[in-house]
């Protein structure tokens, strides 16, 4: 019985419905891109034309200059290597410390597993505005504050990318597993060559993720940093906001350019999502 | 068949042995597991245990005390627990969150699995569409409010724009109180849409393809096949969602502090903004605490409820 | 096994994958940590040289600067620093910053929680008392008191005299700013109107705005008229909001002046429309408005002449506020306070002294975003202050301070923005709020 190579759905479902769901899909991309299509707009309008009528069209010539000005006002590049350095060695971190944790919760037995589990889990329902400054005294104690080391090193981990890995383990087949332990194979060679390679589609996922989450983090970063050099593109945003008026073109050029890293992530990190592991190799 | 091995199972993954292995390997297998489980749990716990386990602990510790951040804390036991029973503010709050969570947990969930199921396929552009849906995940939200609140805007806003064109009066969407909290829900679910979306594209790939294949074979049409392959199939991750959104909805916070201030009035207030202006604003400290570990204690109950019914409905291979 | 099948990237591979990405970004990251410390190392402080003419005698020393603006305000503290530090070389300062007022605010609370408020502190007028009775500030006194040379006269008093609370001063001004009346020259002349001058009372700018108003279908088009708050038209009416701006006792703002004052401000929206209500101007703020043509005239400080000065479409001008029973206008302002975890106060203060010096006023006050807080330089040529600001001055009134700030900021806002839906009598409404004041008070 050879595998059909056809796709799911494309045999029953007719012509029509799939151009209908193409123009729906479509549809529900564009409001999904409107706002940032008014961003890119405004990221050419001189100030004043911000708020006039309609939004969507320009009053005056676009102004191309805004994108250089946003070097210029701000170390903006310091700011995007700050937040890329940070962002890299969090999501590094986590991928290893959440699937090793991941494959402990969801495959090996131990006393107090579920336990601890969901007291791990409980860390993440306590609000961040009360351990804030604890959190703060801790990096001051340990001399960490306006340094990178106050950025990274308490985000290496992460229960919800533990919590992620914990599901998406518990959802192969331990079939796999099994044959393996029969064939004489220890644990960590069934993680390694067994388990987290199926689990792609969730590394990716989790990497994304941690990835936007770092990128994107503002409190944190506004309280623990001060000086420029390591200050992240998010407080970077910031400085745009001036004391009376906010720089809404200089702010939307800033912010399109800060949103392309993590796009180019997704988009390379996509066909993980569909790299099509799903698992055949019953046999054996 | 399909075969859908169907195990319910608790909070755990299986507890059943491998069929086949004799006594003496189940012991060593056990024993093998428990030591691993150490070495395979250090980074992570190590980490918690650095890093959340002090903040955690001084957390409970300041719920006992009035501290107003620089001078010296005075302990006042239980008092700001009898406090928060009768704050007006503090039960006001928690509803507003839970219509929050109510307008967009279920919303989200629903639009990112039918989302997922129909990107899941090579269509032409897939990758473009997949990147368009994920992009106000990515867009920073300072930038993205102030574009929602020219949406929004009573005179100028691109909506009553629309509504004006097909006769219906202009809405205030962030000024009205009825209307302010839907806005941000509205908003908030467009924001993270993308978030639920990968996630069910990720859970979508571990569904083995003979099983569609089987099915098919056994005459199931699309619905079918939906209900009694993908559905099930998608549980675990369907729980990952559910268990996630309700835990950071009920901690909404940037989108009021961004769009609404918490205004008009308190209609956006969510209990985590009432927690960040008792402890800002009002410099108390320790009621903050104590108001955030009520937050907890609800959101504890909710996933732990949510645990046990997992029972019911999650199918673990 | 079953696990080359898998698609053609197996286990080995995976695994050196981590250890290469890992070990990838530990040298990177050594490399940067190495590199950053490297460069926010604080400049190493020069040895004392023998004082220059007015400079103080201070030894080698490194204090910390909080303050909050944006990208041009930066500029604008890196400037003070660099000129502060060509006098007193042997001093460094480190400039610890935030970009929104609130933010300043919740970084400045975190800081101090933890024994790391910065040395020098820049703080809103209101919330002087909020900070010295939070214990995060230090009484200024001691310190003038060593410094022959200080006069009080020097400043503006509605400036200083906002920064005493419990019979001591906690701070000195940074800048300064009032209230005064912009409008669009180009929106009068269409309608034919004169421009705002010194004898307007409400009626004039009530009978302007309504004229400039434009509607077209059920959208306002352009709004006559807008003022962030109603409390220069309370005092104008020769009413009173409390029982004294600074350190306020007792609420007045149910009396009739007050509340006359009160319907006609939200009246402006509700009634004759001309006004966006402040719940619209909190969501595109009127500064804007007014830049895009969207508006009219509006009430606001010197602050607006930044963005205003790039708008092309239009001429605009400046006039006093209209008046009433009295004239009256809001005085704002920013100023320099010690922090009392300061390990070093003595520079901390020469480096306060001289920010609020002619030499750091000029800096701040330059740019045309403020007004100088110091008496003498009102009428200096090279800061060039336009004529209604400085008629003003002398009849501005300072906004309110008081150590309850942080909890009836909040209320204010939202009670007075209940005002504007007009669901009830402002009588009534303006009691409540009157209560509620009260009740904060007298509160602990």
């Amino acid at each position: 019985m050879m595998a059909a190579q056809r796709t799911f759905g494309r045999r029953r479902v007719g012509r029509l419905t799939n151009v209908t769901l193409y123009l729906v899909l479509v549809l529900g991309a564009l409001t999904m891109i409107t706002p940032l299509l008014w961003m890119v707009v405004t990221s050419l309008k001189p100030l004043e034309d911000v708020f006039k009528w309609p939004p969507l069209a320009f009053q005056s010539a676009p102004v191309w200059e805004n994108y250089r000005e946003i070097w210029r006002a701000v170390p903006f590049g310091r700011y995007l290597a700050n937040t890329f350095l940070v962002s890299t060695a969090r999501t590094a971190g986590v991928l290893v410390t959440s699937s090793l944790a991941g494959y402990a919760f969801a495959r090996l037995r131990f006393p107090g597993r579920d336990a601890i589990f969901l007291a791990y889990l409980g860390t993440i329902m306590v609000p961040g505005q009360v351990t804030m400054i604890p959190s703060f005294i801790v990096m001051r104690e340990l001399g960490w504050l306006d340094t990178y080391m106050a950025l990274i090193v308490p985000w290496l981990f992460s229960p919800f990318g533990t919590f992620l890995m914990r599901q998406y383990f518990l959802t192969l087949p331990r079939s796999l597993e099994d044959a393996a332990a029969i064939d004489g194979a220890g644990l960590l060679t069934a993680f390694r060559r067994i388990a987290l390679p199926l689990a792609k589609p969730a590394l990716a996922t989790l990497a994304v993720f941690t990835f936007l989450t770092s990128w994107n983090d503002f409190l944190w970063p506004l309280i623990v940093t001060d000086s420029r050099e390591v200050r992240v593109v998010s407080v970077g945003l910031t400085e745009f906001q001036d004391l009376y008026y906010t720089d809404w073109p200089l702010l939307m050029a800033a912010s399109l350019v800060a949103v392309v890293p993590v796009l180019v992530l997704y988009m390379f990190a996509q066909r993980y999502f569909v790299a099509g592991i799903a698992t055949t190799g019953m046999r054996g | 068949m399909a075969e859908e091995t169907v195990q319910s199972l608790g909070g755990a993954a299986g507890l059943g042995a491998p069929p086949t292995a004799p006594r003496r390997r189940l012991g060593a297998r056990l024993r093998e597991e428990r030591r691993w489980a150490l070495l395979f749990l250090a980074p992570d716990m190590l980490s918690v245990l650095a890093f959340t386990a002090f903040p955690v602990i001084a957390a409970v510790v300041l719920s006992f005390l009035d501290w107003n951040l620089i001078t010296d804390a005075t302990f006042v036991g239980l008092d700001n627990f009898r406090e928060m029973m009768g704050d007006e503010a503090f039960w006001r709050t928690m509803g507003h969150t839970v219509y929050f969570t109510v307008g967009t947990v279920p919303t989200s969930m629903a639009l990112a699995l039918v989302l997922a199921l129909a990107l899941n396929r090579p269509l032409r552009g897939v990758t473009l569409l997949r990147t368009a849906y994920f992009i106000p995940v990515v867009a920073p939200l300072i930038s993205v409010a102030m574009v929602w609140r020219w949406l929004y805007d009573r005179d100028f806003g691109l909506i009553n724009y629309f509504f004006d064109i097909v006769g219906l009066p202009a809405v205030g969407w962030l000024t009205d109180e009825t209307w302010a909290m839907p806005s941000v829900i509205i908003m908030s679910v467009w924001k993270s849409l993308g978030y639920n979306l990968v996630i069910y594209l990720a859970g979508l790939q571990s569904i083995p393809r003979r099983l569609y294949e089987a099915a098919e074979m056994d005459g199931a049409n699309a619905w079918r096949r939906f209900w009694r392959v993908t559905f099930p199939l998608l549980t675990p991750t369907t729980f990952f969602v559910m268990v996630v959104s309700l835990i950071s909805s009920f901690q909404v916070f940037s989108q009021v502090y961004v769009m609404t201030r918490g205004g008009p009035g308190d209609a956006t207030t969510t209990i985590v903004y009432h927690i960040y202006h008792v402890a800002f604003e009002l410099f108390r400290m320790g009621y903050a605490s104590a108001l955030a570990w009520m937050l907890f204690a609800v959101v504890f109950v909710l996933t732990l409820v949510q645990v046990r019914f997992q029972r019911r409905w999650v199918y673990y291979e | 096994m079953a696990s080359r099948a898998q698609g053609g990237i197996t286990m080995s591979t995976v695994l050196r994958r981590y250890i290469a990405l890992f070990g990838v970004l530990g040298l990177v990251l050594a490399l940067a940590i190495a590199c950053g410390e490297e460069e926010e190392g604080v400049a190493e402080p020069t040895p004392a040289t023998p004082g220059a003419a007015g400079t103080v005698e201070v030894g080698p020393a490194s204090i910390r600067w909080g303050v909050w603006g944006g990208a041009a305000q930066t500029k604008l503290y890196e400037e003070a620093r660099d000129a502060f530090q060509e006098q007193y070389p042997q001093v460094s300062v480190e400039i610890i910053s935030a970009a929104g007022f609130i933010d300043y605010i919740q970084k400045l609370q975190t800081l101090a929680a933890g024994g790391q408020a910065p040395d020098v502190i820049m703080m809103g007028g209101e919330w002087f008392p909020v900070f010295a009775e939070q214990g995060v500030f230090q009484p200024l006194d001691p310190f003038i008191a060593d410094t022959p040379d200080f006069r009080e006269e020097d400043y503006v008093p509605a400036a200083l005299d906002g920064m005493r609370y419990k019979g001591q001063l906690w701070g000195l001004p940074k800048d300064i700013n009032v209230n005064v009346l912009f409008y669009n020259k180009d929106a009068f002349d269409e309608a034919e109107l004169d421009y705002p001058s010194d004898d307007w009372t409400w009626d004039d700018l009530l009978a302007a705005a309504q004229k400039l108003t434009k509607r077209s279908g059920g959208r306002t088009e352009r709004y006559g008229f807008s003022a962030p708050a109603p409390f220069t038209f309370i005092w104008q009416n020769g009413g009173e909001v409390f029982d004294r701006n600074i350190d306020p006792t007792s609420v007045l703002i149910d009396e009739p002046e007050a509340v006359e004052a009160l319907n006609f401000y939200f009246e402006l929206s509700s009634v004759h429309q001309v006004s966006p209500t402040p719940a619209e101007l909190q969501q595109t703020p009127q500064i804007e408005l007014f830049a895009a043509g969207r508006l009219a005239m509006l009430q606001d400080l010197r602050g607006a002449t930044v963005p205003f000065k790039q708008i092309r479409d239009f001429e605009w001008g400046i006039a006093p506020l209209p008046h009433q029973k009295e004239r009256a206008t809001i005085l704002n302002w920013a100023g320099w306070a010690l922090s009392a975890q300061s390990r070093d106060p003595e520079t901390a203060w020469t480096f306060l002294r001289w920010l609020a010096s002619p030499e750091g006023v000029r800096i701040f006050v330059r740019g045309g975003n403020s007004l100088p807080g110091l008496v003498a330089l009102a009428d200096d040529p090279e800061l060039d202050i336009e004529e209604p600001f400085r008629e003003s001055l002398g009849y501005a009134r300072p906004s309110f301070a008081s150590p309850k700030w942080g909890q009836m900021f909040p209320l204010l806002q939202s009670q007075l923005q209940g005002l504007a839906t007009g669901d009830k009598p402002v009588e009534e409404a303006t009691r409540e709020i009157a209560e509620k004041l009260e009740a904060i008070l007298q509160g602990d």
